[in-house]
């Protein structure tokens, strides 16, 4: 519970603003962590395609910068389930997780990875640039210290994820729709 | 004028106006309650609505996201302020209404609602995940609600005035069910008060009570009809009495001028004849024998009426001594015959004698039946004039048993109108005034009066000119019925 409310006190305070110096103000990764665990909760997955177990899979392909911030929300509940962190080595592994963080260490290996998951409904998070045009659904980037994220709304949509109006709202770019560009 | 067509519209228009304000007010408080209580609903529920489109603003930090949703509120002119604040209660996202100048609490307020006396303060969490990640805090003003409930007031103003006016016109109309036999009965009371006249009926109309009434006053009505025609009986009754009395009175007169008369001739012609024989001194004999003869006469006729008017009275008061004893009517017949016969040659009149042998005996005094036959004898020897015939006759009867006397005349009879009244007391045939004939008018009264003491009766049937016959009967047997012959006494 605590890297909960860990993750609220960086989202109250300082608006996200998230500063490389500061020992003690959270860390790039830290809101990026509390940012993909908000994402899920404004995400309808299909019916029927839950695990049996009750449980919300997180995948994490490639490797982090700092991975900690995500391990801290490992056993949350989300709604109405247990989200697990699984520190994935190949992309086939991804198939069956719910959510999947693609590093940007994956760049190179990113189509592939992509047309693995085609058609399964598995929300994918990236933090690089360029990542949602092409195909990660929801990518974040800095702008101005201050995390953002953009949506490529099709490549949800051909998931057959929903993604609530709320985070499409908030969202700096979504792809994929007539509302394109900021 | 306190008429009671007014009070009684009175009364229902003021029944009818309280019940009308009653249920408009309790109707009014309903109004207030649904009204303030739909208000809060639905402000409760657009406060959710925004709450959770801020959700995701409170989730990325994006104040401005929130606040443009806020901005849509202003669709609502009722909301004074919205206020969102995040998961530690500061101040997030505000949206206030142009003219409002009112303080955003910095700090998010007490969840619930609060009515104020122009707003409402409506506080709700915001969830997202089932976790709150913020608060959403809604002013919202009551114009809105006041104007609906003031018109809600005019409406009921207009509502009570149309129902005070149809309870009128309605009432105006119906109240003459009750109050028009009222009004009758009144019209109808001051009719038979005026007019005297018990005859008048009350119509029996209206409602129970009134319809009562009307039969109670009928009732009355026919009391006093009834009270009157007892009043006028009695006084019918008590005229005849009177004149009856006046009758007796007169008739009492008659027979003391009657009787002075008859009194007065005796006396007259006895002092004439004494005053004869004392300044005459020397009459003859014969003429002195005759004229005491004539004075004789006239005593024993003076002595007779006295004694008559002795009996009848005595008759009447009844201190007379009844001697009876069982007799013959026939020997009472053959004595009386026998004691009258020279009377009758001396006026030249036969007497026939015709009894029924085997009469059955009768208790009676024969003194008093010999004074009924001899008054009767009497009598028709007076009214017969000479050469005529008496004819005595005795009867038996059977049924009822008894003995009938008839005495037969040949004489002047007796008018028809006088038969009935003939043994009455005092009452003198017209022509035995106007022939002067002597007797005193009570005779036949003192026939009667012996004859009803023993229960029987006399009558008399006459053919003018051709004669009279004269009948009694006595019963064997006394009825026990008549004691003292009352007949006689009135």
């Amino acid at each position: 519970m605590h890297g909960l409310c860990a993750l609220a006190l960086v989202i109250a305070e300082g608006n996200v603003a998230v500063t490389a110096a500061g020992q003690e103000a959270p860390g790039e990764y830290d809101v990026k962590a509390a940012f993909v665990y908000n994402f899920i909760k404004f995400v309808t997955w299909p019916s029927g395609e839950e695990p049996a177990e009750g449980a919300m899979q997180l995948c994490i392909l490639g490797d982090l910068p700092d991975a900690a911030p995500f391990d801290d929300i490992d056993g949350q509940e989300i709604m109405g389930k247990r989200l697990h962190i699984v520190h994935l080595r190949e992309p086939l592994e991804a198939r069956n997780c719910q959510a999947l963080f693609l590093s940007s260490s994956l760049s190179r290996r990113l189509p592939d990875t992509l047309e693995l998951l085609r058609g399964r409904p598995v929300l994918t998070i990236g933090d690089t640039n360029g990542y949602a045009q092409r195909g990660v659904m929801i990518n974040m980037y800095l702008e101005n210290k201050r995390v953002r994220f953009e949506i490529n709304a099709e490549s949800a949509g051909l998931a057959g994820l929903r993604i609530s109006t709320k985070l499409l709202s908030l969202a700096g770019t979504v792809y994929g729709t007539e509302r394109t560009g900021k | 004028m306190r008429t009671l067509k007014r009070e009684l519209i009175l009364v229902n228009i003021v029944t009818t106006g309280a019940a009308v304000l009653v249920s408009l007010a309790l109707m009014f408080s309903v109004e207030l309650r649904t009204g303030k209580e739909s208000l809060a609903q639905d402000m409760t529920i657009k406060a959710d609505i925004i709450g959770n489109q801020c959700t995701a603003a409170l989730a990325f930090s994006a104040p401005w996201d929130a606040e443009e949703i806020l901005t849509a509120l202003r669709a609502d002119g009722q909301i004074v302020y919205a206020a969102v604040y995040d998961r530690n209660g500061s101040l997030f996202a505000a949206y206030r209404r142009r003219e409002g100048p009112a303080d955003i609490p910095r700090r998010a307020p007490e969840k619930g609602r609060t009515f104020g006396s122009d707003h409402l303060d409506l506080t709700r969490p915001i969830v997202l995940d089932r976790e709150q990640v913020g608060t959403i805090s809604i002013r919202v003003g009551l114009e809105r609600l006041r104007e609906a409930l003031l018109k809600y007031m005019t409406v009921s103003a207009a509502v009570l005035v149309v129902a005070l006016l149809a309870a009128w016109t309605v009432l105006s109309r119906l109240q003459r069910t009750v109050t028009a036999p009222v009004t009758d009965l009144v019209r109808l009371m001051e009719g038979v008060t005026r007019d005297k006249d018990f005859s008048r009926r009350a119509e029996r109309s209206g409602p129970e009570e009134l319809a009562s009434l009307s039969t109670s006053f009928n009732e009355m009505l026919t009391a006093i009809q009834s009270r009157d025609r007892d009043l006028e009986r009695s006084l019918t009754e008590l005229q005849e009495a009177y004149g009856k009395l006046k009758d007796l009175d007169r008739l009492k007169s008659d027979f003391i001028s009657t009787v002075s008369h008859e009194f007065r001739t005796p006396v007259t012609s006895i002092k004439a004849f004494v005053g004869i024989l004392s300044m005459k001194p020397n009459l003859t004999e014969e003429r002195k024998k005759r004229i005491l003869a004539t004075i004789n006469d006239e005593s024993d006729r003076l002595t007779r009426l006295i004694n008559d008017l002795l009996d009848l009275s005595r008759i009447e008061s009844g201190v007379i001594q009844w001697r009876d004893q069982d007799m013959d009517m026939n020997e009472v017949v053959r004595a009386v015959i026998s004691e009258i016969l020279p009377l009758a040659q001396n006026k030249d009149i036969s007497i026939e004698e015709r009894t029924w042998e085997g009469l059955p005996l009768i208790l009676a005094d024969s003194d008093r039946l010999k004074q009924v036959v001899v008054n009767l004898m009497s009598n028709a020897i007076k009214f017969t004039p000479a050469g005529g015939l008496i004819t005595v006759e005795t009867f038996r009867r059977d049924s009822p048993a008894g003995v009938a006397v008839s005495i037969t005349d040949t004489g002047s009879g007796i008018l028809a109108e006088d038969l009935n009244r003939i043994f009455e007391k005092f009452h003198r045939t017209r022509s035995a005034l106007t022939n002067a004939v002597e007797g005193t008018g009570i005779g036949l009264t003192i026939c009667r009066s012996i004859v009803e003491h023993y229960g029987g009766s006399i009558w008399a049937t006459s053919e003018h000119e051709k004669g009279s016959i004269f009948t009694f009967f006595l019963p064997q047997v006394r009825p026990p019925a008549i004691p003292e012959s009352p007949g006689s006494q009135g």
